[in-house]
């Protein structure tokens, strides 16, 4: 999976001279398909989150309609967004806006 | 061997034997049930040998709407205390299931007893 | 689904001749509509199973699906084939009994909620105030395979 995530150096030099303290984020949107357990398993199985740090975190979905459940490099939130895409949970990417 | 020293995998291939040994009638009116097994109840007591969850059948409305499927776990640590050698054990445990499935049909403790379902 | 059981060799999962045909069945199709991801087209059930990465930037979007769609599809494809692979075999009652382990029973759980994805996508459940189709025969099968899921990811996750 790195390899087909894996960009140019011209392009990562790009972003970083442009953003160069802005962490990204990866978000997990509310939908009704997905159950509430099977969401927290995701959640604890792949970010290893505790089960109450899982569960917050699936309500904070469930309740606010998305939650933060990772900050890093682009890189790294395109991997989560890749994973959380194949457990078909609704995840996106974007710079961190606060 | 010492019952004591009975681990959770020995424990859940006795219930597996224990379920397959089950009369054909019990088994094929189950739908949508899970059978787990568990060290011991999530209050940590040693008193409760099984539990079922679920709607029982009598109690159901237009079936596999909304409803949560029925489960049912055995534990194993209340069961080894009570159990004098490992023929004691499948005993208890085959008691276990049948006394489970007979709330899953909607047996309350009453009826299972008169059964001698347990 | 008649029942799921924890043993030493795996989670077992016993279903009748009919759910696992009809459940293979749902696999079979899904795995198809996934071959044709390509010609999309706005279709509601490829557009939830394959999201877009980022929201807000249409080019940075395409760009994460060019680089990742192919293997994502892939993925997917060969959860759903392996579930139709293995409710072929029937037990002398008729029945199909299938043992997984703890990683088949992880592809089983994701491809079991493509399944569903793509059946909400066809039956109109888009939000949390869309009606249930309750007429609908596609939404009983919905409703069960959530059932289904329910009680695998029960054995997966003691």
């Amino acid at each position: 999976m790195a390899d087909t995530l894996e960009r140019t150096d011209e392009d990562t030099d790009l972003r970083t001279v442009v953003e160069p303290d802005r962490p990204w984020i990866t978000l997990v949107w509310n939908d009704p398909v997905n159950e509430m357990t099977y969401v927290a398993w995701v959640f604890k199985s792949y970010f290893g989150f505790s089960p109450a740090e899982a569960r917050k975190r699936m309500l904070q979905v469930h309740n606010d309609g998305k939650a933060v459940v990772a900050t890093g490099s682009r890189e790294e939130m395109e991997r989560h967004v890749y994973a959380m895409h194949g457990y078909g949970l609704w995840a996106t990417l974007q710079k961190d806006d606060e | 061997m010492k019952l004591d020293a009975l681990s959770a995998d020995q424990f859940e291939q006795l219930v597996t034997d224990e379920l397959d040994l089950l009369p054909d009638d019990m088994i094929d009116g189950i739908e949508n049930v899970g059978f787990t097994t568990a060290s011991r109840p999530d209050d940590g007591s040693l008193g409760l040998l099984g539990l079922y969850t679920g709607v029982a059948l009598t109690r159901r409305g237009q079936y596999g709407h909304g409803e949560l499927p029925d489960h049912i776990v055995l534990y194993r640590e209340p069961h080894l205390r009570i159990s004098r050698d490992l023929d004691d054990l499948k005993l208890n445990i085959h008691v276990t299931l049948v006394h489970e499935i007979g709330h899953y049909y909607g047996l309350d403790d009453e009826e299972l007893h008169k059964l001698g379902w347990g | 689904m008649k029942r799921v059981r924890v043993t030493p060799a795996g989670i077992n999962l016993v279903f009748t001749g009919e759910e696992a045909d009809l459940l293979a069945s749902v696999a079979e199709q899904l795995s198809e509509l996934l071959d044709g991801y390509e010609d999309r087209d706005g279709d509601p059930a490829l557009e939830r199973l394959l999201p877009d990465g980022y929201r807000e930037n249409a080019d940075d979007a395409e760009e994460f699906r060019r680089f990742t769609q192919t293997e994502l599809v892939g993925e997917k494809v060969a959860g759903a084939r392996g579930i139709a692979d293995a409710l072929k075999p029937r037990t002398a009652k008729g029945m199909a009994s299938v043992t997984l382990g703890h990683p088949e029973a992880v592809v089983w759980l994701r491809s079991l909620n493509d399944i569903r994805l793509a059946l909400a996508a066809r039956l109109g459940i888009v939000d949390e105030g869309s009606p249930p189709p309750l007429d609908d025969n596609g939404y009983a099968i919905y409703i069960w395979l959530g059932q289904v899921q329910f009680l695998l990811l029960r054995a997966v996750d003691r």
